[in-house]
């Protein structure tokens, strides 16, 4: 492969910088359209799902697996200051190759997920032993999972899939080790997450690692690795964002009477330049109880700006979602429950790269160093406090086609 | 302060060189050691992309897939010509620029599984299996998979010490190492070739 002289390398990583935005996740939305606003489901009626009929495993029966299903979506149901709902409609439906009920071969899932690329179903999808991940040619040792929109419109995702492998609750310790319940549900809780349109979340990180109690509880269910059963339970980022994007604005608990949203700009050290795919935290002043470890929440600064522009020699394609107005690259918003916070900005983990990405699909380190946390910012039911902009200190200088003559 | 000549270069430079490394959101995956992944592999190899084309499958009309041929610079496991090309399923639905997280140009250490019956393939433990190279301006190359090699080599030196395994004192030192971030790439495959010789 070709060297890269350093100072091509340096302004590499700025130009990514300036130019990257998230059509991933970005401690927020999995997928943003071209005017900025995430990619969402209809709350006009509960999201339907169709379950498969058959166990999940050789020792969690179908109806175990029906219930235990539900009870994955009623975690993010049961977010008060949410109003995204879920039922279940029945088994999946029959359709093309796929005829008896349980989705067991490549053939069938094909004919399944056709249908879901269409938009007329969301299929829940057990591989009961591994072997369906295996003819579509994938590690049934390894993947504990997948998910995702299958399908949808210029504003709503329409249709979305889950699939989950039996080999990991199968009560056998060959060929792989079952994970326990609680840590498989986490699982696929967080696949969930990414089925209504949630992205990946960087916070605490340093539970990459063992970590504490405080560490834990604010540890995002959408953070990109399982690391702790306990995230199975929601976290403050996950609620808060997930009220984002379905705000409840009825009733006596609702969105806008319990959160606030945190706005800004990350500028690299001239003060005038965006700086894209920092991650941005807001933490709520401790006052005693550690609430700075439990009660947090992020973004990437940049997160409604377009990811790939494309290019003249590799590829002329480029992205469609996102924004492409100069403002919004280094700007942040972070949704929080009322309170007093302060706000910190730090690197994407070099850990998630690729699948795990958080903000952006491509990985670019912060450059310089974090100034001193911003705060306290005192947040309001309901209140959008501006301005709380984030100067990186001892970044080199910015060159990119946005930049002034 | 560079000309404006120099700046329209600059940017062409870099605009060849700077692909986002895309990749399939909403799958979760268990943490594999280098072992389990060389173990899990039918070929292992580094080379360059030289094609990325998304089609449906020939078969199960309708699949997702992205087809990717590789020019293989060097073999580490498994029969392998001087191309390489495997078909993977994708699902990204947002997906569409680099689907699969493969782009033209990137230069990959890939750990495969065997091809399904309908032919389709992906590296072991998913962007676990994948490596990708980067050379910075001194030359040096360094290659990290999709966790960053997080937790890696876990587990490995009490494994191989278990099992009486004695490993080159280089090996030994990389896989007792923390594991996390990038390594040099001549240390790692020079351990893969260790690791795919103690399993024949």
């Amino acid at each position: 492969m070709r060297a890269i002289p350093a100072f091509v390398a340096r302004a590499a990583a700025m130009l990514a910088l300036s130019l990257a935005a998230p059509l991933a996740g970005a401690g927020g939305p999995l997928a943003i359209r071209d005017n900025g606003q995430p990619y969402v489901w209809s709350t006009a009626a509960p999201i339907g799902y169709r379950t498969d009929n058959g166990p999940i495993s050789a020792s969690v029966s179908e109806a175990s697996a029906q219930a235990r299903v539900a009870s994955m979506f009623a975690v993010w149901q049961g977010v008060p200051t949410s109003n995204i709902a879920f039922t279940r409609i029945g088994f999946i439906s029959a359709t093309g190759a796929f005829s008896d009920g349980d989705v067991s071969t490549a053939a069938e899932y094909t004919a399944v997920v056709n249908d879901c690329s269409a938009g007329n179903q969301s299929p829940i999808i057990y591989d009961v032993d591994g072997s369906l991940l295996v003819d579509l040619g994938f590690d049934e040792t390894g993947v504990i999972g997948f998910a995702g929109p299958c399908a949808a419109n210029a504003t709503q995702f329409l249709s979305g899939r889950v699939v989950m492998n039996g080999l990991f609750q199968d009560g056998a310790a060959a060929p792989v080790q079952d994970l326990s319940a609680t840590g498989f549900d986490a699982a696929l809780i967080h696949e969930i997450g990414h089925f209504v349109g949630l992205g990946h979340s960087q916070i605490n990180v340093n539970c990459l690692s063992p970590c504490g109690a405080d560490d834990l509880a604010g540890l995002p269910t959408m953070f990109p690795f399982l690391v702790h059963d306990s995230q199975g339970q929601l976290a403050p980022d996950d609620i808060a964002w997930i009220s984002r994007l379905y705000p409840q604005t009825s009733g006596g608990t609702t969105f806008a009477n319990t959160h606030g949203t945190i706005t800004g700009i990350v500028f690299f050290a001239d003060g005038e330049s965006h700086a894209q795919l920092v991650n941005v935290i807001a933490r709520q002043v401790d006052t005693g109880g550690n609430q700075d470890r439990r009660i947090a929440a992020s973004v990437v600064s940049g997160f409604k700006f377009r990811v790939f522009h494309g290019n003249p020699i590799n590829d002329p394609g480029g992205d469609s979602a996102g924004t492409e107005a100069p403002g919004d690259i280094g700007l942040f918003e972070i949704p929080v429950p009322a309170g007093n916070y302060t706000l910190s900005v730090e690197s994407i983990d070099e850990e998630f790269e690729d699948g795990s990405s958080v903000g952006a699909d491509i990985r670019i380190p912060m450059p310089g160093t974090a100034p001193a946390p911003v705060g306290p910012i005192t947040v309001v039911p309901g209140s959008v406090v501006p301005g709380n902009n984030i100067t990186l200190i001892g970044t080199p200088p910015r060159f990119d086609q946005f930049e002034g003559p | 302060m560079p000309t404006r000549l120099q700046r329209l270069l600059l940017l062409l430079a870099i605009a060849a060189l700077t692909g986002p490394a895309l990749a399939q959101d909403g799958a979760l995956t268990v943490p594999r050691n280098l072992d389990q992944l060389v173990n899990r592999s039918a070929v292992i190899l580094r080379g360059n992309v030289v094609s990325v084309r998304r089609e449906s499958h020939p078969e199960l009309r309708g699949l997702d897939t992205v087809l990717v041929t590789i020019h293989v610079g060097e073999a580490l496991k498994g029969q392998v010509g001087q191309t390489y090309t495997f078909r993977q399923h994708v699902w990204d639905l947002h997906n569409r620029v680099n689907p699969g997280g493969y782009h033209k140009g990137q230069d990959l250490v890939l750990l495969m599984i065997a091809p399904s019956r309908y032919g389709l393939s992906s590296p072991a433990g998913l962007d676990q299996g994948r490596f990708e190279v980067v050379r910075d301006g001194t030359g040096r190359e360094t290659a990290v998979n999709g966790r960053g090699n997080h937790q890696l080599f876990d587990g490995m030196s009490a494994q191989f010490a278990k099992q009486g395994v004695a490993l080159s004192p280089a090996a030994s030192r990389l896989i007792s190492s923390s594991g996390r971030g990038p390594v040099e790439i001549a240390e790692l495959t020079a351990l893969i070739r260790e690791l795919v010789e103690r399993s024949r």
